[in-house]
């Protein structure tokens, strides 16, 4: 009786059941590189890198500042998310969740930003991307560490 | 009757991952892409090897970052070379590929072909960019992994 009792546990501590507060939520920048396009510098190709730690049922998602109040002509945004799932409603992906029976609590995750403005943004231009765990898919309730990291488009 | 609950909770823990739609994972990827300038028009031709899975679907977009230099644009069109999947759309409405049946592949490699014309002769050193994404062609939000990328038309 004992014997299996034990093998049990064993088999649920294996499989995720022995989470800890400090594997909590976590987003980190681990790159970012950025090029600006076209002829006045209305177009910019940002890719990122992000060292992102999740339980079940948050999500991770990231947000940029740029340097104009001018809303986007065109955008998209393209999540790698790993072993995760991509979290997206009516059109482009919007980040990474972490969905039950996704064990890892840690992916690497890659994103690809493309985007155009309608007037030009003098060079160089630095833009801020913010790397946020989130309590769930599409909420905007940020949890646990959230990172910040200035990126140069020439 | 021991080893049928761990091998329950085996499965419950993490063993019966699935993936929306179907048993594959949707992908683009640009396999290859050139572009002509020809007097007043601009066309690009974009090359995916693509995957998704029955009801799901493939959208390109090509975004031409003139800055106004040459007027204003007068015409675009685009086509999909779907292979053995279906045009979403047609004609002027047309923006990609749909694998509506389990009889149709789940790769194939497909292409975009845009043209534009300006009021204006255009001159080299046009940068383009372009977006592709797998969605759900029910809900229209986007599954798997995308692909954005940039060159320069000369």
């Amino acid at each position: 009786m004992r014997a299996p009792v034990l093998v049990l546990l064993l088999v649920l501590a294996a499989c995720g059941g022995g989470a800890s507060i400090e594997d909590g939520p976590a987003a980190q920048v681990a790159s970012a590189a950025c090029n600006r396009l076209g002829p006045d510098g209305t177009g910019f190709m940002i890719e990122l890198e992000y060292a992102v730690t999740l339980d079940v049922g948050q999500a991770f998602t990231a947000d940029f500042d740029f340097p104009t109040n001018s809303p986007p002509l065109n955008r998209s945004d393209i999540y790698s998310c790993g072993s995760w799932s991509n979290t997206g409603i009516g059109g482009d992906s919007q980040g990474c969740q972490r969905d039950p029976g996704q064990a890892a609590a840690s992916q690497r995750i890659f994103h690809s930003l493309a985007i155009e403005f309608p007037d030009p943004l003098p060079s160089p231009v630095a833009v801020t991307v913010n790397a946020n765990p989130v309590v769930a898919p599409e909420s905007s309730t940020t949890i646990g560490l959230t990172d910040s990291e200035t990126v140069s488009c020439m | 009757m021991k080893w049928t609950v761990i091998a329950a909770v085996v499965t419950a823990c993490g063993g019966g991952a699935s993936i929306p739609g179907g048993d594959v994972d949707p992908m683009t990827r640009v396999v290859g892409s050139n572009c002509q300038l020809i007097n007043t028009t601009v066309t690009v031709d974009v090359a995916y090897e693509t995957t998704i899975a029955v009801g799901q679907g493939w959208e390109a977009q090509v975004l031409v970052l003139d800055g106004g230099s040459f007027g204003a644009q007068t015409s675009e069109s685009s086509f999909f070379n779907c292979g053995l999947w279906n045009e979403i759309g047609s004609g002027q409405s047309a923006k990609g590929c749909a694998r509506n049946t389990a009889d149709q592949p789940a790769t194939q490699n497909v292409s975009h072909m845009f043209s534009a014309s300006f009021e204006n002769q255009i001159t080299p050193s046009l940068d383009i960019m372009i977006f592709a994404s797998t969605v759900d062609l029910a809900g229209d939000f986007s599954v798997g992994n995308g692909a954005n990328d940039s060159f320069t038309c000369f």
